[in-house]
């Protein structure tokens, strides 16, 4: 098992990054993360950040901004599973490591709907959640299956 | 299980990162955005209660029944009269009369779809009123129990008789709900006070969260 750092960038890392971009960009200012900012000396620059893409909020969809960023989240999650366990026999642990983006993702949509966990229950958000760890298992699949056929074809 | 000592020891470094960075996206604890519960008298305010019987034209038209709590250090200003679009605004100023922080109650119909639009609108509005007005933030929030949007702006007034004086203001929509209208609730702070020290923290530091926290619509 390696962690290639081509596969973190595309399915972990850009993922993350984009969602964190979202967030920085156009979300509450009131979360922990600009506190975080803030401490490290972030804060003039992403106040600037902000007034500059501040225009283009009214243009994006409700999705976009609310929905996108938790899809992207369950996404790297699953993928990193993926690539960790990726290639061992299917075992219920790694079944549950995998699984743990979608779990935490639609789990905290579904706690909602059942009025468990704080937050009103979306429905879009449960799709982008599924979704996103569906996508994530598919394309890792395909990354490993293409490696494989390579190595097999050059054997 | 043995040999996949390593898979486990890194998927549990990665879920703690993943659960980092979500903790991230979690609302900062010491915000307004908290369900202040019902509203309360603190001690040292006083309540203001909306009546319809002290206002006519537009400002009757679009009545809506609501309280608030203020500091009694605070003082009540012009509102409600002629053209004004607020039913109320209190203000702790100096005094010479510029403002540390203020708050006001305005009129706003409208539905929660068109929000971003409404505060687009409002924006503009504000752009003409205050000097070097600069649009921040905006984007989906909570006064207690209540849904709303909000925007954050900063502006700047040069050479004045306390020198440069920078203003960050904030303003929440509120959006009607059935068999009661909306409303607009307006804060400013400057750079005079020595609590709010930029747009984040309006509504958040200062004597403003008392009366953000202490809002709420009648029945």
């Amino acid at each position: 098992m390696k962690l290639r750092f081509s596969f973190l960038a595309l399915h972990v890392l850009l993922p993350v990054l984009a969602g964190g971009l979202i967030y920085i960009c156009w979300r509450d200012p009131d979360l922990f993360m600009f506190r975080w900012f803030g401490a490290v000396g972030l804060g003039t620059l992403l106040n600037d950040l902000r007034a500059a893409v501040a225009g283009a909020q009214p243009s994006l969809p409700r999705w976009f901004l609310y929905c996108l960023p938790d899809g992207l989240w369950v996404y790297a999650l699953t993928a990193f599973m993926m690539r960790v366990w990726g290639g061992t026999r299917s075992s219920v642990l790694a079944i549950g490591w995998i699984s743990l983006g979608l779990v935490i993702g639609a789990g905290s949509e579904l706690g909602q709907l059942a009025g468990i966990v704080p937050g009103a229950f979306d429905r879009v958000d449960l799709f982008f959640s599924v979704f996103a760890a569906g996508l994530a298992i598919f394309f890792t699949s395909i990354n490993s299956t293409i490696k494989r056929s390579f190595n097999e074809a050059s054997l | 299980m043995r040999h996949h000592f390593k898979k486990h020891l890194l998927s549990l470094l990665g879920l703690g990162v993943f659960l980092f960075l979500a903790l991230g996206s979690l609302p900062n604890t010491n915000n307004n955005n908290q369900p202040p519960g019902p509203a309360r008298h603190t001690a040292g305010t006083t309540t203001y209660t909306n009546s319809r019987s002290d206002f006519t034209g537009k400002l009757a038209d679009n009545y809506v029944d609501f309280t608030f709590d203020y500091p009694s250090s605070w003082k009540r200003k012009d509102a409600g009269k002629a053209d004004s679009p607020n039913f109320v605004k209190v203000e702790n100023g100096t005094s010479d009369n510029f403002t540390i922080e203020n708050f006001a109650v305005g009129y706003f119909t409208g539905q929660s779809e068109l929000m971003p639009k409404l505060a687009d609108q409002v924006s503009e509005q504000f752009s003409h009123s205050f000097p070097e007005y600069r649009k921040v933030s905006q984007g989906e929030t909570k006064v207690g129990p209540y849904d709303g949007y909000e925007f954050r702006f900063t502006a700047h007034v040069a050479n004045s008789s306390k020198g440069d004086v920078d203003i960050w203001g904030r303003c929440i929509l509120l959006p009607g709900d059935t068999g009661r209208k909306g409303a607009a609730l307006i804060m400013l702070a400057s750079s005079i006070g020595n609590e709010v020290k930029g747009p984040d923290d309006v509504g958040e530091k200062g004597e403003l969260p008392v009366i953000l926290n202490s809002f709420k619509f009648g029945d």
